[in-house]
């Protein structure tokens, strides 16, 4: 809405079958003269609405939600389909606040009783909608935009990965067919080499792999619901058992909340967070302690490990995409991919850390029962 | 029957290197084979439509189809030979590097006869042509007559 010295026009569409209300209103409305003025065309049916929206442009509409050949929240719908942009806001009879609610649910941004409808209520409540489906159409556009930069991301991952594959598959076949052929020629630091060579093609597939993956962590498909972390907990467990049993790490656990997140995405961060530990363990065996704690509405998680510690100058960078700390085996996307997940579930993910010692992962994720997460008793201490 | 009692691919591979392996490896199994290779979507329909230079060339058993091709790619050429009733009968192997499920299920909504992802290693590519070669040559081999016409 323009502000101005009084010369600056909206233009507001009215649909009243009542003629003397909709004079009422009209005039109401035309005897603001502030920041703007208010010029009104009014009109008598549907129809005759619809014909005026389809050939000229206004700021808002007053829609009766009771005209001739229509009626209730079925109004409503009628004028936001054709005019998708338009704020619209519903006249009722009475303070009937169903059918009110029912007209927002429609597309309305707001409503007005008829016989309130003062002046100052009619040019506050335009001005409001006007005002709040602007920030509507920012925050659809803003989702859109969003949605449309993820899956441009997963399609520029799946080409890029296609046409990075398929070279690599040469490669590798061909260094395992000059080895099978000539392998016992290989000596000394030639041998070391052709080793090398193979498993930086084995280590630049994994890491396509993880970029994939990456690329594909996206809400598209996969529903929130409650869910029971400790059952995640044991699914990601379970997938890492000849890891764990390998290298005799120890994984304890609390019994953990219920949270409102997608299961497999959960799964997903326990494993990496897991597998982290492992890979990042010290010369002693690896202990990994999981329990969750409330705060404010989310719980936190914490996978507390006694591995080798994070470097200082690695912490602040540790959850972008391909840095990692040295000695593990991990290709630097893992952590990224938990960061991605978890914020897509409105949690944070962070870490701290002595060097030597071990490392904190915490997460945090909405409660099941929204805001009582903090009410709920912690959980209890870890048990094996 | 086969002409000469040796099971024949078409080999559908833009790639020099990529057709190379598949070929080498294919002809040094121990079941016999003969492998012809065209490398784009268009000389396939045209191999297998008995058209222009391919007028006088038998018909393949088994067709191995990359998906990334030039001109048609692998997913066009599946489908315009399952919908021609000469030659749906053709089996088609789809042998890609991708193991994504859009792929899959795409070749396999166009009735391709089986989807394979080259492995990662070369031991396992080769049993896997092995596989491939034992199932077509001797488990299921395609009876010609069925689809050749006359």
């Amino acid at each position: 809405m323009s502000k101005g010295n009084g010369s600056n026009f909206i233009r507001v569409l009215l649909i009243e079958d009542d003629e003397a209300q909709a004079s009422l209103i009209k005039r109401q409305l035309m005897r603001y003269e502030d920041d703007f003025r208010v010029e009104v065309e009014a009109v008598t049916c549907l129809a005759d609405g619809l014909d005026r929206l389809a050939k000229q442009h206004f700021a808002a509409a007053l829609v009766d939600l009771d005209l001739p050949e229509t009626w209730g929240t079925q109004t409503i719908t009628s004028v936001t389909k054709a005019a998708p942009h338009l704020p619209v806001v519903a006249l009722t009879m009475t303070e009937d606040r169903e059918t009110a609610i029912a007209a927002l649910r429609k597309g309305a941004v707001d409503y007005v009783v008829k016989s309130d409808a003062t002046t100052s209520l009619l040019v506050r409540t335009l001005r409001y909608a006007i005002e709040r489906k602007r920030q509507q159409e920012a925050m659809a556009r803003h989702a859109q935009e969003l949605e449309r930069s993820n899956h441009e991301l997963e399609e520029f991952a799946h080409v890029v990965s296609h046409e990075i594959k398929t070279p690599l598959w040469v490669l590798g076949y061909a260094l395992d067919m000059v080895r099978e052929e000539f392998g016992d020629q290989f000596k000394g630091d030639l041998l070391k080499v052709m080793n090398g060579a193979r498993d930086a093609v084995g280590q630049a597939r994994a890491v396509i792999d993880q970029l994939l993956a990456y690329a594909k962590v996206s809400r598209r498909g996969r529903p929130v619901s409650a869910t029971d972390a400790t059952e995640s907990l044991r699914q990601a467990i379970a997938a890492l058992q000849v890891s764990i049993d390998s290298t005799q790490t120890t994984v304890m656990h609390a019994d953990l909340p219920t949270v409102m997140a997608n299961g497999d995405m959960i799964v997903h961060v326990f494993r990496n967070l897991i597998e982290n530990a492992i890979n990042y363990r010290a010369d002693r065996p690896q202990q990994v302690t999981i329990d969750a704690v409330p705060s404010a509405n989310q719980w936190v998680f914490r996978i507390a490990d006694v591995g080798m510690g994070i470097d200082p100058l690695v912490m602040p960078k540790i959850f972008n995409l391909f840095e990692r700390g040295q000695g593990g085996s991990g290709t630097g996307v893992g952590l990224a991919i938990c960061k991605r997940i978890v914020e897509m579930h409105g949690g944070r993910i962070w870490v701290e850390s002595q060097p030597g010692e071990g490392s904190t992962f915490f997460f945090s994720l909405p409660g099941a029962n929204g805001a009582s997460a903090a009410h709920q008793q912690a959980a209890s201490p870890a048990v094996a | 029957m086969t002409c000469n009692g040796v099971l024949k691919y078409l080999l559908v591979e833009d790639d020099d290197s990529h057709a190379m392996i598949i070929q080498r490896t294919l002809e040094r199994d121990e079941i016999p084979c003969h492998v012809e290779r065209v490398s784009n979507g268009v000389d396939a329909l045209q191999y297998l439509r008995k058209e222009g230079p391919y007028a006088q060339t038998d018909r393949p058993d088994v067709v191995l189809l990359d998906l990334n091709l030039p001109r048609l790619n692998g997913h066009e050429v599946l489908a315009a030979v399952k919908k021609d009733p000469e030659l749906a009968g053709i089996p088609i192997v789809v042998l890609s590097t991708s193991d994504t499920e859009i792929d899959r299920s795409k070749a396999y909504g166009n009735a391709a006869n089986s989807y394979l992802v080259k492995p990662t290693s070369f031991d396992q590519f080769r049993a896997m042509v092995h596989d491939l070669n034992r199932y077509w040559g001797v488990w299921n081999r395609p009876e010609r007559e069925t689809w050749k016409g006359h």
